[in-house]
Parts: C-alpha cells; structure tokens; sequence
C-alpha cells in the first residue's frame, strides 16, 4: 500500500473525527488525556534530569500504573496520531500547542513527533501488559530525549514485539507496488534501472561436489546442536562487548585492509557521528571513546574538522543544555574536556550550549572551555559578538577578558560599543586584561555615559594607575559646560577619579577649575576637589596655584584653597 | 511452512511471497546511489528487515523468492536474497528480533562496501554490524580477503552473512559452469568445498532455512512425478512444500494446472534432478 493509499484509508476508517471540548468529553477520553499529559510531563522531566534520573523513573512508573485501570475499563483504546493532535477513537485527546515564547517546546510537539517517527495509530487490548506499557513509554522517552537515537519509535515497537498492542507505522515505500511480474522482472534489468548497480559480486571458484547434498547435511546435522550453543555462546558475547571495541576493532581492520587518506577520512568522518550522538544522548564515557578513536584516524582533526562542525550544529542543543544544567560537575567536567579536545570544530556547539545554558556553573564552566578553545586565536570568537542574545554577548566578552591581550582589544573595542549596556559593562571589565595604552582610549568613549554602573567600571579601569591623558579627559569633562548638568553622584565619580589619576601635568586646569566662576564663584564640590587636588599634586607649580588662590576676591575660591593648604587636623 | 497454521497452503506460501515482493520493492527504492549519495536512513532500511523477520518467526519464510535468483540479478537484489537467507539463518540460530534485524541490514548491505556504509550512514551498533560484515565475510571461508591477516577471525555476524552469499551467489554464478548449477548443488558446494572454512553450525542453519531441496529446485518424487521445491519445510529440511509438474504418468502439467502443496506423507524425494532434465519452463533442456 503507498503512503497515499494509507493515508486515505486512514481517514476512511474514521470519517469526520469529531472533536470535543474537554467538558463533554468521555470518561475515557478526559482519563487517556490527562495520562498523555502526564506523558508530556515526563517527557520534559526525562529532558531535563535524563531519562534515567530518579525523578524520570518515579514518573515512569507512576505512568506506567496509571495506565493499567485505563486499560481495565476502558479498553480496547484505539489512539490515533496525527501531525497535530492524538485522537482516541474520534475524541481529540491532545493538540500541539505553542510555548509562550511562540515555539514548540518537545512535550507539546508529541503529535508531531509521534507521527513523525511513523506511527499512525495503536490498540492496546485489554490483555495488554504492565512490561509492554512499560516498553512503550521507555520508547517515547528514548525517541523524544534525542534526536540522534539508535532506532526509531516503529523500530523500537517492533523489537519489544508487543503481542497485545497493535501498531500501524506508515507504510515504508515511497511509490506504489508494481505487480509482482514487474517487479521480478526488475530485478535482472539491466543497469538503467535506478537500483544499485555498478557493484563487483563475487566470482566463485566451482568445484565439483563429489558428495550428494542430502548426505553432507546428514553429517553436518550430526553437530549441529552442541555447535549452535558454541556459536549463541559468541555471538552474545561479541553483542555484550562495548561500542568502542568494535568501533576500534573495525578501524584497525578497515585501515589495515586499505591504508589510503581517503580510508581514514571515510571513517573519521563515521566517528565524529557516533561522537555527536553519544554528545547529543549525553553518554560522555561513550563520547571519549569515540573521540579517542578519532583522534587515532586524524590527530590533527584536520580532515574531520568540517564533519565535527556539521555533526555538532545539527544537535538538540535545548536538550543537552537542560541536561548539562542538572548535570554533576564531573559530567560537566568531562563534557567541556571533550569539547575543548575537540577543537575549533566545537566552537559552535560550546556557544550554543552557553547560550542555552540556565545556571551560572554551567555558563562558567562553557565560558572556561571557550577560553581554551580560542586561546590562540580569539578572532574565532568575533562572529559570536553578533549574536542577536545579549547573554551570549555578554559572555563572549567576558571569556576575550580571559584570554586578554593585545589580540582581543579589537574585539573588546566591538563589545563596548555594543547597544546592551550590560554587554558595555562588561567590556569595561575585560579590557582590564589588555594593555594599557590599548585599553584607556576605549575606556575614555565611557566617560561621557550616563550609566552609573558603566561609569563606576571605567572610573576603576582608568584610575588604576596614573595617566596625564586620563587626567586630562577627566579634567576637560569637569570643566564642559554640561558638567553641572550631570548627576551628583557622577560628577563626584569624575572628581573623585581625577584625585587617583591627576600629576603634574594637570595643574594648569586644575587652577581654571579653581578660578571658575570668577567674582560669582560659589562652595562646589568641584572647586574644594580642585584645591585639594592641587594641594595633593604639591609641586611648586601647584602650590603656586594654590596660594594665588588663598589671595582671591572670591570667597568661594579664597576658603578652598586655604582648605586645602591648611587641612584641619582630625582629633 | 507452518504445521499449526490452519490456513490452506497456497496462503501460506503467497504471504511469504508478499513480503518478499515487498522487501524487493523496497530495497529498490532504498538503496539507489542517490539515496547512498546523500546518506541512507539506516531506520528505513531495519525497517524494512522487519517483515522478514517476522515471516520468518511466523515460520513463513520469504526465502520462497530464492526460486527467482538468476545470473542477471542487480546488486541491490542479490542483497535481499542474501538479507532473506541471513534472517532465515540467524531465525533457526535462536537470534532475539533486534540481533535480527541488525543482522538483516548487514546483509542487505553486505555487497555495498566499508566506505560507502559509513559514508552514508550515522555510526551505531547496526551500522557497525553492517561495516564489519561488508569488510569480513570475504575473509571468510577459503577465499581470503587480501588485507586480512590469518590470525583475525572475522565475527560472527560476517561468518553468518558469508555462508548466505556464498550460497545465493553460487544460484547467480554466470558463466557456463555456473549456469548449469541448481540450487541443490549449490547448497551441496556451501556444505562441501566452497565452504571448507565455514562453520558447521552455519552450514546446518543454511540446510534449515533454505531446506535440503532450496526453492526453485526440480525434484523427481518416489512416484515418479516431477516437483518444484518451493518452500522449506522447518519440520523436516528434506521434505519441502512443492508445485506437481507432471503427473504420475510422466505427462507435463500446464502452468496453470501446477498443484502446490506440503509433500504427501508417503511420498519421499527420489533425486533432485541436474539442470538437463528440467523442464524447458523451468530454465532446462527437456522438452514440456
């Protein structure tokens, strides 16, 4: 049957499914949908904690348990799936609905995902039994905690073999069935056919069997059952043995039989997709193996480093994230080793997951991985500064201010011109790890913020240590015209600073800040700093200011600088 | 065949020929060089195993379709007949559904080769399985593959698709010796010869999937009447279900008038008979 067909027949059976609103809803249905809700919730739990966590499996179970008097009274439960909703029977069970923030977050896309994974609909009998409820819902968990399972949810059904569940998937071929004749006669066309064709099949040497078939399978029969045990015996013992052995087994086989770059690059390439599953299924154990396997094929990650980046940006980052969050900080630990041996190639992914992440051990932890990764060339980090999520930003920032250096001052100068005045801020606060004839003409665009906070920041980087250029930018915006327009606590900021950073060389304005106001100068706060300043500063030049000063006309200036050359004494 | 099935025997015999027209179909479809260009879902193609593991579990086996194996066969259906020994095999060996259709995509791909599978493919266990039996089951048996070294024993997986290949590539063999081979004396040359490095458990599993007398294979009963085998029978290999071509008289049935069936409990097979004496319908020289 084609896909068409069934889906045609799928409607068939059931007309015009009606839908109801939850308050006339059956007992059944209003029951089957509070346990797809719960579903949901577990779900969400399972994506959070990991499938395995405590939480996870006490949500299990109790789904599990509520189940089984559904099936008592209710059964036999027909449910049907489609892109948007779960219907039981011609009652509307669940709808996709979008999250507040507009999308869809993986509780609410279970339609959409079941149906996506292929199936259309299921009976569970009243028979059904506690293990395969039990198997149905560890193969939702599976399919909807990672987009890169090992199977899919028909896949996972089938293999449960549930006997008492009946399950329809799509039907897998793409185009009708031809008829049988066709069809055989298909199969020893010639190659126009769109098969697959162009491949060498074995040429077998013919001997000639002296013996007759029915007679050698006489003498085989003989061994055949003490044998199989032997063989049942290897066969699990092979299944039992970890990924990464065969993995490497193969390698070591496969390069042996042909030693060739192409070789090495095919199965560098097919590791880096068992390292981003085992990343995206956050089996970090599993996640090493495959990355020291990989480092075996291509130690430089030369070859492989566009198939890391590819395989990496196609995660559910939202998934892993939650889980990193909720992680131990040996999880975390061995996640950012990983990302960090991994390379440039992880840029990306390690962003993303900062970007995602809800806890500040987690963005730390990212931020320190960041800084490794792009210690030697921070440059790499220059497409993040345009990220439309200030957070991101901001983080960005601060892992160029660990890195530091006359490298980042570039990127630094990008961050501090940027719209969010957090991002500013923290700009601010990096540039403490440039040098410093490269970080005060940055700072100095700061002076003229009217944010306090960013204020305070470049007033602390600039006064770090004496500059006449930083004195001078002080001493020229405290002497501008809108200086008294500024806020009290800014223009205290501004003098204050001054005291930390001013020399010689800002003596002349000091004493035009100190006659300011001529016959009209009144008590400022300016003036007093001005004198105290100069007073402070004590070379003759400044003292000659000052005691110019102490002669004035003005009262205003004539007590300031007397203040200043004859401080009182605390008792 | 299935003893404690009550349906009638041509049912039986025509489900297992559904979903061996169905795998055909879909290995068509899935395994085109576009397909493997842009990587193959190896989801679709487990779930394409499926139906024959089940057929085989429901002892209707679709090894019915080895009776259309020819010299001509493309690649991708030479991998369903081997694909449909394999399951068949690995079924009689006592393996669970999921080794199974591992089992059965490793086999389907076995011809495909190490670089495309992981080309193609995301790195898991089926696709392990699927590369290790496209590098190993030539290094199994007597005919080595060039890189190996003697000391690695390729695993079990490949030694199992290894005696499946043999044995359809030696119904498909071209060449003049080749097309005289019937799949009786291809069976006879996977348990002598050509499979001197085999596994005698292997070889056993082979006689119980594909029966002593494989599908396609003309049969002279011990009344004389000529038979086709067409599927195995899992109580006892040496007892197929077959198609009359002729009655006990010697007369040749028309096809239409081919009576299929379990073999008559007092009846016995007398001899398989060599490609000379099959009947013309039936790919031989005797005339109908």
């Amino acid at each position: 049957m084609s896909h068409q067909e069934f889906e045609a027949d799928f409607m068939k059976r059931d007309p015009e499914p009606r839908e109801t609103v939850s308050g006339q809803q059956s007992p059944a249905a209003r029951q089957v949908s509070e346990w797809f809700r719960q579903l949901g919730r577990l779900v969400r739990i399972a994506r959070t904690c990991g499938p395995y966590a405590p939480l996870a499996r006490q949500a299990r179970e109790r789904l599990v348990r509520d189940m089984l008097p559904l099936l008592e009274y209710h059964s036999p439960l027909v449910l049907r799936f489609s892109p948007l909703e779960i219907w039981l029977q011609d009652e509307l069970l669940v709808r996709a609905q979008a999250d507040d923030d507009g999308g869809l977050s993986q509780e609410h896309q279970l339609p959409f995902i079941l149906h996506r994974n292929g199936l259309r609909r299921m009976t569970l009998a009243a028979e059904t039994t506690r293990e395969e409820i039990v198997a149905i819902v560890s193969a939702v968990i599976e399919i909807t905690t990672s987009k890169l399972t090992h199977e899919d949810l028909c896949t996972l059904l089938w293999k449960a073999n549930l006997a008492h569940v009946h399950v329809e998937s799509e039907p897998l071929g793409l185009n009708a069935n031809p008829c049988p004749d066709a069809l055989r006669a298909a199969v020893s066309e010639q190659p126009s056919i769109t098969g697959l064709t162009g491949i060498q099949r074995d040429d077998w040497l013919l001997p000639e069997c002296e013996t007759s078939t029915a007679e050698l399978w006489r003498r085989i029969q003989v061994q055949e059952f003490p044998a199989k045990a032997d063989f049942l015996q290897e066969w699990h013992a092979e299944a039992a043995a970890p990924l990464a052995q065969g993995v490497a087994d193969i390698v070591q086989k496969a390069v042996h039989a042909e030693s060739s770059a192409e070789m090495r690059k095919v199965l560098a390439d097919a590791v880096v997709t068992w390292f981003a599953g085992a990343i995206q299924r956050c089996e970090w154990v599993e996640a090493r193996d495959a990355f020291d396997i990989l480092h075996t094929l291509d130690p430089e990650h030369l070859h492989s480093y566009a198939a890391l980046h590819d395989a990496l940006a196609g995660l559910d980052l939202d998934a892993i994230a939650s889980q990193l969050d909720e992680a131990s900080s040996e999880d975390q630990a061995r996640f950012f080793a990983l990302v960090v041996n991994a390379g440039p190639g992880a840029l990306d992914f390690t962003v993303g997951v900062l970007g995602r992440a809800g806890r500040a051990r987690l963005r730390a932890a990212a931020t320190t991985a960041l800084s490794y990764l792009c210690s030697d060339d921070p440059q790499m980090l220059a497409p993040y500064l345009a990220d439309s999520r200030w957070h991101v930003v901001r983080n960005i920032t601060f892992v160029l201010g660990q890195i530091g250096g006359t490298a980042v001052t570039g990127l630094l100068a990008r961050a501090a011109r940027h719209l969010d005045a957090r991002v500013r801020r923290a700009a601010v606060i990096a540039l403490a790890q440039v040098p410093t004839r490269e970080r005060i003409p940055l700072l100095l665009e700061h002076l003229d913020t009217h944010d306090p906070q960013l204020l305070t920041n470049t007033l602390t980087m600039l006064t770090r240590e004496k500059d006449t250029r930083v004195a001078l930018s002080l001493l020229a915006r405290i002497n501008a015209n809108d200086f008294e327009t500024r806020s009290e606590v800014h223009r205290l900021a501004l003098i204050s600073a001054l005291e930390d950073v001013a020399d010689e060389g800002a003596v002349p304005a000091l004493a035009l800040l100190l006659q300011k106001g001529g016959w009209f100068a009144r008590h400022t706060t300016e003036r007093t700093a001005a004198a105290r300043l100069l007073a402070r500063i004590g070379t003759p030049a400044a003292l000659q200011s000052l005691e110019e000063g102490s002669h004035s006309r003005a009262e205003a200036v004539r007590t300031a600088c007397l203040a200043a050359l004859h401080p009182k004494v605390g008792p | 065949m299935n003893p404690h099935d009550d349906r009638p025997c041509e049912d039986q015999f025509h489900d297992a020929l559904r979903v061996y027209e169905d795998a055909l179909h879909n290995a068509r479809s899935l395994l085109t060089p576009a397909r493997f260009e842009r990587g193959i879902e190896l989801r679709h193609v487990k779930r394409m195993v499926q139906p024959l593991v089940d057929a085989a579990a429901a002892r209707e086996p679709a090894t019915v379709g080895l009776a259309w194996v020819s010299q001509a066969d493309e690649a991708w259906a030479h991998g369903v007949h081997v694909c449909l020994v394999t399951v068949g095999m690995g079924h009689h060996l006592g393996l669970d559904r999921g080794a199974l259709a591992d089992l059965g995509v490793a086999a389907l791909l076995h011809d495909v080769g190490v670089k495309t599978i992981a080309c193609s493919t995301t790195l898991n266990r089926t696709s392990l399985c699927a590369m290790r039996v496209a590098l190993e089951h030539h290094a199994c048996g007597t005919v080595g593959y060039p890189g190996f070294s003697v000391g690695q024993k390729p695993m079990a997986a490949s030694r199992l698709v290894a005696v499946a290949d043999a044995f359809v590539s030696l119904l498909s063999v071209q060449g003049e010796r080749g097309e005289r081979i019937t799949p009786y004396e291809a069976l006879g040359l996977v348990l002598g010869p050509v499979g001197v490095g085999f596994d005698d458990v292997l070889k056993a599993a082979l006689v119980r999937t594909v029966g002593v007398y494989p599908p396609g294979q003309v049969v002279e009963l011990d009344d004389h009447v000529l038979a086709r085998a067409m599927m195995p029978s899992n109580e006892d290999p040496e007892r197929p279900m077959i198609e009359l071509l002729t009655t006990p008289e010697g007369a040749h049935l028309m096809p239409s008038e081919w009576l299929l069936g379990p073999m008559r409990v007092e009846r016995s097979i007398l001899r398989a008979l060599p490609i000379d004496e099959w009947p013309d319908s039936m790919g031989g020289s005797v005339a109908a």
